[in-house]
């Protein structure tokens, strides 16, 4: 029983980091329609931006945090005007490969910057938690994640509906169309729309790295956020809100007792059963919309 | 190249024929010299190279099938195409001759791309490119727990009718000759019924399902036939090697296939060469390149030298994805007009 409410702590953090990055996914989509195969490089990019400014070149960490978010907004647009935009209308096949080949350049010049091994940002929290009642313990980074990813879900989910800039984002996800003749300025709004998908992701790749250390290979994380967001439904934040914390939970789970028995790491790959499952089953996600195709 | 304005096909011979006019057949004979005599007068550093474009080329004709002819995205052909190579690994091992064994693995890389098409009945577009990925992951965890791939397995040197495959220019004939045959074979399919359906189910789903064509049918279809011509690419793969592992077929791999399809054109045979032999060239050249710059930034360690072909391959692909969306193939037959239409352009 402790040992269970503990995986379900642990996972419930990791499904939240796996949310963040999910939504950075979904927000894009409902704008564009793109699939952006790199926002796993995007979010350890942002680590490793934080990395720099807050041990390379020293700074204080309210600069080190500005600077990460500055960077991870010029990512953004940049990916958008100079390679979303231009392959407007060319079919889904080449932004899929074009999002791909964008993670591999990232990858690599993540390698080529900051080499192969394992970096660590500097401890941020004391050790131990807060215990609950005689079995949980919450330890502190734990405490830390839930809280701003919260934070920043709140802050996104108020600024999609109750401001102006919502508001028009929410129009053009609906129809890019009717978007245009009411006067948005659409091509600002789907800059706008990978600016905050790569600033939610570089914040949930400070989040995530703060804990495991800055590889280029958790880029993996990217995936996993995949798994959430068709799980969830494409277009669905709340889905995919709520699908973060349970896939996490489940892996987790499966990593803690389905492993020990079968003696290999099915948790590796136990989202992507879940995917094949729900895409034969059920392809919109739990909460995605279901298209009618007309002809 | 084609045929002036005004000069029409009168036989039905004419009109199925392949190759249509002297210089094309011209242009075949050519090809066919330069792929025979290439092995001697090339070093012999480079035969790695041309086996490689080799096996390559089959795997890439199987997701042209699939991607390009029937608009079924597979992101986890290299999957596909271990698979083939450890089935066949295990055969080979087993004792069997190697005309048996290609069958066999083709057969059961084909069966796995069966099960793992059939999202495709359900999903399409994008929701297929993660269905596969899915697919990738589950292939390789079975590969490496099941059939013992983390270790790998060691595959012995083959032979043909008593002709052993021992050295790398046997091997080098051995793999153009598979991809001669399966070239034939697949313009043959994209030809005949099958193709055609594969394209009117590419172009529109419900307007072929209308035409009376069975939709899943030639989905699975195409899923088996391109699955099939992988797993044989992954036999040849694992004799090359002579080692069965699952590092030589990673989602980069299948990646590269894409990119591969894309750049030389979708949907056509002849782009498939063209962007195969492309791709692998830039992979060379950028492979080459790399100690070079090592040289000149010396400061750079050596793990981040091999992170530079990646870095140039993306970065093509990308620029190819931008600036010339259609193709090298598309090129070709921009090429191939203004060539016909000599003086009047």
């Amino acid at each position: 029983m402790n040992e269970a409410l503990n995986f379900l702590i642990t996972g419930m953090a990791n499904g939240f980091i796996y949310s963040m990055i999910a939504i950075g996914f979904t927000l894009i989509i409902k704008c564009s329609r793109v699939f952006n195969f790199a926002q796993g490089e995007i979010t350890i990019l942002g680590a490793y931006i934080f990395y720099a400014a807050i041990v390379q070149f020293n700074l204080p960490l309210p600069i080190a945090i500005l600077m990460t978010a500055v960077a991870a907004v010029f990512l953004g647009i940049m990916i958008e005007r100079m390679l979303i935009r231009p392959t407007i209308g060319q079919p889904i096949l080449s932004t899929v490969i074009l999002t791909l080949a964008l993670g591999g350049v990232l990858r690599s010049l993540m390698i080529l910057i900051w080499g192969q091994d394992l970096l660590s940002l500097p401890p941020f929290f004391p050790k131990g938690g807060v215990h609950l009642g005689q079995v949980v313990t919450l330890s502190y980074p734990h405490i830390f994640f839930f809280a701003v990813s919260i934070v920043l879900i709140v802050l996104l989910g108020i600024y999609y509906s109750y401001t102006r800039g919502g508001l028009a984002m929410r129009v053009t996800a609906d129809d890019i169309v009717v978007a245009r003749l009411l006067g948005i300025n659409v091509t600002r709004i789907l800059a706008m729309s990978w600016a905050i998908a790569a600033l939610i992701g570089g914040a949930a790749g400070v989040l995530l790295t703060s804990v495991t250390g800055i590889h280029y290979g958790a880029v993996e994380v990217g995936f996993k956020a995949m798994t959430v967001t068709l799980v969830g439904g494409m277009e669905s934040l709340a889905g995919v809100i709520i699908m973060g914390p349970v896939l996490g939970i489940i892996e987790t789970m499966v990593a803690g007792y389905i492993d020990p028995l079968l003696g290999g790491s099915i948790s590796e790959v136990a989202s992507f059963i879940i995917l094949l499952i729900f895409m034969v089953f059920r392809p919109h996600g739990i909460l995605g919309w279901k298209t009618i195709e007309r002809v | 190249m084609r045929r002036m304005h005004g000069v029409f096909n009168t036989t039905y011979k004419q009109e199925a024929a392949i190759f249509r006019t002297r210089f094309e057949w011209g242009i075949l004979i050519v090809l066919f010299l330069l792929i025979a005599i290439l092995p001697h007068i090339i070093s012999p550093g480079w035969f790695d190279f041309f086996i490689r474009i080799g096996i390559t080329l089959l795997v890439v004709l199987g997701l042209n099938l699939v991607t390009g002819f029937c608009g079924q995205v597979s992101l986890g052909h290299a999957a596909f195409m271990g698979w083939g190579g450890f089935v066949g690994a295990i055969l080979l091992n087993a004792g069997l001759p190697f005309i048996v064994v290609v069958p066999l693995a083709g057969l059961s890389a084909g069966i796995a791309g069966l099960i793992f098409g059939l999202p495709a009945l359900r999903v399409k577009g994008i929701y297929l490119c993660f269905s596969t990925l899915a697919a990738h992951y589950i292939i390789i965890f079975i590969l490496i727990r099941l059939m013992g791939g983390e270790r790998g397995y060691q595959v012995n040197p083959v032979n043909i009718f008593g002709l052993a495959i021992n050295s790398e220019i046997r091997l080098y004939y051995l793999v153009f000759v598979m991809v001669g045959l399966a070239t034939f074979v697949a313009k043959n399919i994209v030809r005949g019924k099958a193709g055609q359906a594969f394209v009117a189910v590419r172009d529109h789903e419900i307007a072929a399902d209308t035409l009376g064509i069975n939709v899943y049918y030639y989905k699975l279809l195409a899923f088996f036939i391109g699955c099939f011509y992988a797993g044989v690419g992954g036999v040849l793969m694992v004799i090359y090697f002579g080692w069965a592992s699952v590092e030589h077929f990673t989602l980069w791999n299948s990646i590269w296939y894409i990119g591969m399809i894309l750049i030389g054109g979708m949907g056509s045979i002849i782009g498939t060469f063209f962007g195969t032999v492309f791709v692998m060239g830039v992979e060379q050249f950028s492979f080459l390149l790399a100690p070079i710059v090592g040289r000149t930034f010396p400061g750079l360690a050596e793990t981040a030298i091999g992170a530079l072909p990646m870095l140039i391959f993306g970065l093509i692909i990308m620029l190819f994805i931008v600036y010339e969306p259609h193709g090298l193939a598309h090129r070709w037959e921009i090429i191939k007009e203004s060539f016909r239409r000599f003086p009047f352009n």
